[in-house]
């Protein structure tokens, strides 16, 4: 269940905010609350407002779970007074915007095949939760997620939360290969692999989109950002391969 | 410009990687940063070439792991050698480090291995010409990103590089400039609030064998985080993050290092302490010293400025 957004929400959100700084140019602004999907689009809409209007002084934003990691430019004269300012906007105005953004977001909707040639722990998760295999579909596919942080591996969403019935924490020895658009379960969390890689999540399904491709300008190279809402439909494995074959994948086997 | 050189790789027994200043602007979507492991000594290769201006002090170059390769020229070219202290011939005559030098079409660039230090960067005039990954032509090997598929090169694979009809006469790095690398008091900024880094700063370790590009891996008297619990919500890991995972051996984060961590940070080096570490080899005893964000600033600011950074 996703927190009330109500205004007391943010005004504990802003209270809590603390600036921590690593290197000469690299601070981190983290909130100090536990981590919801309300507290992830403030932090995504944190993340727009300061890339708008501080472009050029920042290299990088990294936006996770509790807060966001900046990197200065080199160029920027003072360090010490840009991320004061920026402190200051967050906790002030800052967050005029992202009560705004926060309330209508356009879904993302991934198109997945749960076939079991696509799906190899599914049978598992579903004898564990105690479910069908239709079952831990159903439950999978009828939730909005929110992604909440990128990384592992390039262009690779954790997304925020599943239903608590078809949780499972990862596999005890990680697959030496998980195919490109695989679908994962980790604890309370579901991801998509962008590419071909080693992996431990429970593979559940497989999308035919591409979902990252570093050949995209950095705009474009990922479906997928932090706040953005997902959810996933169910496809069969006729529609799975026309989609696959619309959706060339590149550079994945 | 007139005409194009290629280098060709005759041997590699060292690891060898394209390298510039790395990725800027992707690590959001989980693309590592990856560059020069030295920034310092980049910059220099590149200074003694003539790759001053500023849209050549990026020039790619060649960073060199451990020696022991041999180079061979296709082109007349100025080429400089910096970093780690390596013997190097041309043409089987010896040439010195952090200096540029000419080199004719035929010559043959030699390394050995390095008496101290761990990379070497090898900058030719306009620097070499390799299709960017995202901004950028360094390798990760981690990733499988940049030039030659994103792996190290190998025996007879050739890098091209513009040959200028302008000679830029060889020059030489002052003494002064040269570092000396060692592993002690290598500067770093303590956390914040976190106790542990007084452990930190007083102790030696020993750099192990598992480090590589993404981290240096210490080992030494393990350091207890105070308060417990030694996991933390996943967040943006910076350049030179002294990470403690649960069996207190602590990780300094570097170049290829992931955009994201969880484990608790006892603070972060300078950016000219990482490129101090990334010169200390395996089994190298190093230590560590507080400095101050603001020294730090000032020691980085002087340097960029001199650079034009």
């Amino acid at each position: 269940m996703t927190a009330p957004k109500t205004n007391q929400t943010y005004a504990a959100y802003k209270q809590s905010l603390e600036l921590v700084w690593h290197n000469e140019n690299t601070v981190s602004f983290i909130f100090n609350v536990v981590p919801s999907i309300a507290l992830t689009d403030v932090i995504a809409c944190a993340q727009q407002y300061i890339s708008q209007q501080f472009t050029g002084a920042i290299v990088d934003i990294i936006p996770a779970y509790n807060g966001l990691m900046l990197v200065f430019d080199f160029s920027v004269e003072s360090p010490e007074i840009l991320a004061k300012v920026i402190f200051d906007s967050l906790k002030n105005s800052a967050l005029e915007p992202i009560e705004k953004a926060s309330k209508d977001t356009d879904i993302l909707t991934i198109p997945v095949c749960y076939h079991r040639d696509m799906a190899p722990d599914l049978p598992a998760l579903a004898s564990s939760a105690g479910l069908s295999i239709d079952e831990v579909v159903t439950v999978h596919s009828q939730a909005t997620y929110t992604v909440c942080a990128l990384g592992f591996a390039p262009g690779f969403p954790y997304l925020g939360f599943v239903d608590a019935r078809i949780a499972k924490p990862r596999l005890a020895t990680p697959r030496q290969k998980v195919a490109a658009g695989s679908i994962g379960i980790a604890d309370n969390q579901t991801g998509v692999y962008p590419s071909a890689s080693p992996g431990g999540w429970n593979i559940i399904g497989r999308t035919p989109l591409v979902c990252f491709d570093i050949q995209r300008p950095v705009s474009q190279a990922s479906l997928f950002s932090v706040g953005q809402k997902v959810r996933f439909e169910p496809v069969s494995r006729s529609d799975y391969a026309a989609l696959n074959h619309k959706y060339i994948r590149q550079g994945c086997a | 410009m007139s005409g194009f050189g290629l280098l060709q790789i005759l041997k590699a027994s060292g690891k060898i990687t394209t390298q510039d200043l790395g990725r800027k602007g992707w690590l959001h979507l989980g693309i590592c940063e990856s560059g020069a492991a030295d920034e310092t000594a980049f910059l220099w290769a590149n200074y003694l070439v003539g790759n001053v201006s500023n849209r050549l002090v990026n020039s790619t170059t060649l960073e060199i792991t451990l020696g022991q390769v041999s180079l061979i020229f296709t082109a007349a070219t100025t080429a400089a050698l910096t970093g780690a202290n390596t013997p190097a011939f041309l043409n089987d005559k010896p040439i010195a480090c952090w200096q540029s030098f000419r080199v004719a079409a035929g010559d043959v660039l030699r390394l050995s291995l390095p008496k101290s230090g761990l990379v070497n960067y090898l900058a030719v005039q306009n620097g070499f010409k390799v299709q960017p990954v995202c901004g950028s032509t360094s390798i990760c090997e981690r990733e499988g990103l940049g030039p030659f598929d994103g792996r190290q090169l190998q025996a007879k694979q050739c890098i091209g590089y513009p040959v200028s009809t302008q000679t830029w006469p060889t020059r030489c790095v002052p003494a002064r400039y040269i570092p000396e690398y060692h592993g002690h008091n290598i500067p770093f900024m303590p956390a914040e609030k976190v106790a542990a880094n007084e452990c930190f700063s007083g102790a030696y370790f020993t750099v192990t064998s598992a480090t590589n590009r993404m981290g240096c891996r210490l080992k030494g008297q393990p350091i207890e985080w105070p308060g417990g619990g030694t996991q933390c919500v996943s967040q943006g890991m910076p350049y030179g993050a002294i990470q403690l995972p649960p069996d207190g051996q602590p990780i300094v984060l570097l170049k290829d290092r992931q955009t994201m961590g969880g484990y608790p940070l006892l603070g972060c080096l300078s950016r000219l302490g990482c490129g101090r570490l990334a010169q200390c080899r395996p089994g190298e005893r190093v230590s560590f010293a507080v400095i101050s964000r603001m020294q730090a600033i000032e020691q980085l600011r002087e340097r960029n400025a001199f650079f034009g950074l």
